[in-house]
């Protein structure tokens, strides 16, 4: 008995390897299996009690590891996101269309690559042929609710309605500065990167609202309170323009676009494979500091070989870094939404709303 | 917007949770109950550690297979009697049936290929 009563304790101390909900919920029980198991094995010998406890050792481990990578993932989604916000994953041909507009803005510099395409019929069919399937799809996600695969498509129209606003704002009013010095250049172009995503900020903003009121887009304004990443994901697309604006008139650009392009379509695809909004945001950051960071690079590695600079008044390290100021805008503007975390729902809110 | 645990989509199931299910098919049963009777009936081919049967039990009760029932004791202590129960749903005996199909369409068609290669 005092064999059972050795390895029932021990087995009560390698329980504190679960996480403390399953122990709550489970160590009785376990415990109770375990003392009859041990009892009924004692009876048949000591072979039999090490074959027990060999087999419990084995298993004991990977167990554990399983119940805190479930308690992990029912912190994350069970616990704050009630369930009926939560999302099928985005796998299959979903996860493909989520890369339609990524594939539709590495479509253009690609296509400058080949000479002769620039300007030919081929470029304007494959392009209008993913316009219009871009087009279709925010049609389709506007009508399911903007499910996470439909975001990015929904943000380059936001980001293209912002650049249109915003130009037709320039022009309207061109703004009257004299800058005297180059530090004062970076303070405009950062003021200027600012109006750019405020205008993207303030029409995603809107567009959240709107769907507190169309019910058929509700689903979308519920689960925005509850993963302010998702306006992240949609103002992320704001870095699409950005780089495709960003190279302005620099010849032999499209190498770093393309590969821009692909940083920005991974963390997309990186967004989209993890749970924890934090990791989201995370994803999305890096990939935009990224992307920034190499538009900048792709400037500074540029400029001697441009036929325009004779004329222009702006040094080459200052060329590269104001890609990096209108960067750091973007990041704050896809970082603001985290604000929205100081203020999660209550539990039964979302309940009595759907109702 | 969450996955349906139809039996379909569960149509194979693990080993241990195939015989948890057959276990409970004749009634609930504690923890300890389904561990010998899964041992007893599998003629010792299937032995579960205590951390398997709860990995398997926590699995198919998400899975909604299973249910678990606490006993009421009225707030009395009932030292060395067990206070949990398992269950068979609904959807866990429409998954066992459809997994005992799925075998038995298995078994068929491997007769059918045999019977053609043995002659």
């Amino acid at each position: 008995m005092k064999l059972v009563e050795l390895m029932v304790g021990a087995y009560a101390r390698l329980l504190k390897l679960f996480p403390s909900s399953y122990q709550s919920e489970y160590s009785e029980e376990l415990e109770f299996v375990m003392r009859q198991t041990v009892e009924k094995t004692a009876e048949q010998g000591r072979l039999s009690l090490l074959r027990l406890t060999w087999r419990e050792l084995r298993d004991l481990p990977l167990a554990a590891l399983r119940a805190h990578i479930k308690e992990g993932r029912r912190r994350i989604m069970a616990s704050d996101i009630p369930a009926e916000l939560l999302e099928d994953p985005v796998v299959g041909w979903k996860l493909l269309l989520v890369f339609v507009p990524f594939l539709m803005a590495t479509t253009i510099p690609l296509l400058n690559l080949v000479k002769g395409l620039s300007d030919s019929d081929v470029l304007i069919l494959l392009v209008g042929m993913l316009a219009v399937l871009m087009y279709l799809m925010i049609i389709a996600g506007f009508s399911k609710g903007l499910p996470r695969w439909s975001i990015p498509s929904a943000g380059l129209l936001v980001g293209i309605v912002s650049y249109r606003i915003f130009t037709a704002w320039i022009d309207a009013t061109p703004p009257q500065f004299h800058l005297s010095s180059v530090w004062e250049e970076v303070l405009f172009a950062a003021v200027m990167g600012f109006i750019f995503y405020g205008h993207m900020l303030l029409i995603s903003v809107l567009l959240v609202l709107v769907t507190a009121w169309v019910k058929p887009l509700r689903w979308f304004y519920e689960r925005v309170r509850w993963d302010w990443s998702l306006l992240s994901l949609l103002l992320y697309s704001g870095a699409l323009v950005a780089l495709l604006l960003g190279f302005g008139h620099y010849k032999g650009s499209e190498p770093y676009q393309v590969v821009g392009l692909l940083i920005l379509a991974f963390g997309a695809w990186v967004y989209l494979r993890v749970s924890r909004p934090t990791v989201r945001l995370g994803s999305l950051l890096v990939a935009v500091a990224l992307t920034m960071v190499l538009i900048g690079l792709g400037k500074f590695l540029l400029y001697p070989q441009q036929t325009w600079i004779v004329h222009n008044t702006f040094p080459r390290w200052w060329e590269a870094i104001v890609p990096l100021v209108d960067g750091g805008v973007l990041l704050l503007v896809i970082a603001a939404p985290a604000v929205l975390m100081l203020f999660p729902p209550k539990s039964g809110q979302v309940r009595a709303d759907a109702a | 917007m969450q996955t349906s645990n139809t039996p379909n989509s569960l149509s194979q199931l693990s080993e241990p949770a195939f015989f948890i299910l057959l276990s409970l098919s004749s009634g609930r049963k504690h923890g300890y109950a389904i561990l010998k009777d899964v041992e007893d009936f599998s003629a010792g081919q299937l032995v579960m550690s205590t951390s398997t049967l709860y990995g398997a039990l926590g699995r198919m009760q998400y899975q909604g297979l299973i249910v678990r029932i606490s006993v009421e004791t009225d707030g009395k202590p009932r030292p060395g009697l067990p206070r949990k129960f398992y269950e068979l749903s609904k959807s866990g005996r429409r998954a066992l049936l459809a997994e005992m199909q799925r075998m038995r369409t298995l078994v068929s068609l491997a007769d059918q290929r045999l019977s053609g290669v043995m002659g």
